[in-house]
């Protein structure tokens, strides 16, 4: 990594600013191992032990023997969520706030409150709703913008797919786990606020997908009715799938999620969350850092993920296609040739067939059988044509919003779908 | 589709190549080393490996500069048109009618030769009647069910395989 800043390495614990706000969160170390000292020597000593007011610290365990790892301000257990000051106290939020190599203007204030999920504080002040919001819209923008400039013939259907392998909930599920976020057994106003933190027992009432909700939803649930892909593009999310309330179904696994370690329900719960918190990131260094930061954020801990999208195809009758692919472009009736065969006879035959557009071979493909070999080829030749590419480097339409830019260059526009469904 | 070849050492072995075939150049392709002329000198083997840049990126009529700096879309695709097709409404009913009439006679494939359309235009555009469907599902239900385990085992998997590499897992 080429992040690595030496001369923050020791400077923030030596040197001294005196003007310094406590926002930031180099002042922040400062007082919070100041503060944790302070707090450990008082109750080391425990020669005069405060009078505890029962109802603000009773938290259900035994304090003599389980003493709390630091002081908790009074009426913090009635709080859903931890005061934003105690943000600044906190080693893992400065952890990760180091480990992401996050700009000194996002406070930890905020990256404590982008791991408030919408269950634990409903709150929209405290909770990461809003950021969340604003950093789905980013992410979802930018990796759009990547795929259609990169692979400016991709069918709308593997669009959607490959959104989702790069945007979707389960990958930045997956993205925000890669960046050491733990979360807390239940949320709380006590709890550590570098923890992620939502409810096992509810989900949280947020808005921030997109897409509407059909009015005949029931019909598709049951009687499978078509739904095409241009009305997919309108109603659905961003990621091509209906909008529903998942919330059927799930009484019986609520009712189970404290007998057992963790079932569907409750790792449902967890992605989501994981995935807000993720989103909410962004949204923070949308906030404090502006576009630039947020844009390369995005492509070193999004974009940067490898996703193979020749695995994303699937076929139904991909000889038709191809014939009306050829059709389209103009090119001539493709033809399919046996180039070589061996074994016809044996139990295992291998043939070659090349699918041919008048001198051109447009793919080739090998398969036990010649009608094998046949649709292999003809997918082998699609998936050539629809994973154009103009190459890793090609300029996105986001490039040209710093203010050296170089001239816009235009990029390759497909004329769209060969067959729609 | 034309390679623009990017990588210096491929490029000067690609101009090697070309340039063998037109006997004026200088450069060769040698395939004896012993007889090599070497690229001894930096400046040498530099000359060598300049390119000039690929046709594309020049402008049409000739003049030099990039092709197109300008904030436009160059490429605008004309808005979808139904093919046309010789067919018309009245041949369409004309068709829907023969084949309620006598399905068994006018087969899809007999329509399609008679009409010069695909077998498909015959059966996007027309319905067989009911009881047509039944008999045919009938006689091909009789079929199935003289297949022993075998045989039902080896093309249902035999379907299966097919999907599989439809999906591209095979």
């Amino acid at each position: 990594m080429k992040r690595l800043r030496v001369d923050r390495w020791t400077s923030q614990l030596l040197v001294a600013r005196p003007g310094a706000a406590a926002s930031t969160p180099v002042s922040a170390l400062r007082s919070a191992a100041v503060s944790r000292a302070a707090a450990v020597r008082h109750r080391s000593t425990a020669a005069a032990p405060q009078p505890l007011q029962e109802d603000d610290y009773f938290d259900g365990t035994d304090h003599p023997r389980f003493p709390p790892l630091e002081s908790i301000p009074p009426r913090s257990i009635s709080l859903p969520s931890p005061l934003p000051e105690r943000a600044l106290q906190s080693a893992k939020l400065a952890a990760l706030h180091a480990r992401l190599s996050l700009s000194p203007n996002v406070p930890l204030q905020t990256l404590a409150r982008a791991l408030v999920d919408a269950s634990a504080d409903a709150n929209p002040e405290f909770n990461n709703t809003n950021l969340a919001f604003v950093g789905r819209t980013l992410i979802n923008y930018h990796v759009a913008e990547m795929l259609m400039v990169r692979y400016p013939r991709l069918p709308m259907e593997i669009l959607f797919g490959a959104m989702k392998g790069y945007a979707g909930p389960v990958s930045l599920h997956q993205v925000a786990r890669s960046w050491g976020v733990e979360h807390a057994a239940a949320p709380g106003g006590e709890v550590d606020p570098g923890l992620l933190q939502f409810s096992l027992s509810k989900k949280g009432d947020a808005i921030t997908g997109m897409g509407y909700k059909r009015a005949e939803l029931e019909g598709i649930k049951k009687f499978k009715w078509r739904h095409g892909i241009s009305s997919r593009v309108v109603f659905d999310n961003e990621f091509g799938e209906v909008v529903e309330d998942d919330e059927h179904d799930v009484e019986q696994l609520r009712a189970r999620r404290d007998t057992e370690y963790g079932n569907q329900y409750t790792r449902a719960l967890a992605q989501q969350a994981y995935s807000t918190a993720a989103w909410a990131v962004v949204g923070a260094i949308y906030t404090h850092c502006g576009r630039e930061a947020a844009k390369n954020f995005i492509r070193a801990h999004v974009l940067s993920r490898t996703l193979d999208l020749s695995k994303l195809f699937v076929f139904k009758r991909p000889t038709r296609e191809l014939s009306m692919l050829c059709a389209r472009e103009e090119f001539e009736l493709p033809v399919a040739r046996l180039l070589s065969e061996t074994g016809r006879l044996s139990r295992t035959p291998v043939f070659v067939v090349g699918i041919f557009s008048g001198k051109d071979k447009l793919g080739e493909a090998a398969a036990p059988s010649l009608e094998q070999a046949r649709n292999k080829a003809a997918m082998n030749t699609l998936k050539a044509w629809y994973l154009y590419s103009p190459g890793e480097q090609a300029r996105v339409p986001s490039d040209m919003l710093v203010d050296d830019a170089k001239p816009w260059e235009p990029a390759h526009i497909d004329m769209g779908e060969v067959i729609s469904w | 589709m034309e390679a623009i070849v990017t990588r210096p050492a491929v490029s000067g072995c690609c101009r090697a190549v070309s340039a063998s075939r037109t006997a004026s150049s200088r450069l060769r392709l040698n395939t004896t080393p012993s007889a090599a002329r070497q690229q001894s000198t930096t400046s040498r083997t530099k000359k060598a490996l300049i390119v000039p840049p690929h046709a594309t990126f020049f402008k049409l009529n000739g003049s030099s500069g990039p092709r197109h700096t300008t904030d436009q879309i160059i490429f605008n695709p004309p808005s979808s048109a139904p093919s046309p097709h010789h067919l018309t409404k009245a041949d369409i009913e004309e068709l829907r009618r023969l084949r309620a009439a006598d399905p068994v006679a006018n087969s899809v494939q007999n329509l399609a030769r008679r009409y010069r359309c695909s077998k498909l235009f015959i059966l996007m555009c027309c319905r067989a009647p009911q009881d047509h469907k039944d008999k045919i599902q009938a006689a091909e239900d009789a079929v199935k069910s003289r297949w022993g385990p075998r045989r039902r085992q080896a093309r249902e998997e035999r379907a299966r395989r097919m999907g599989m590499l439809f999906s591209g897992e095979l």
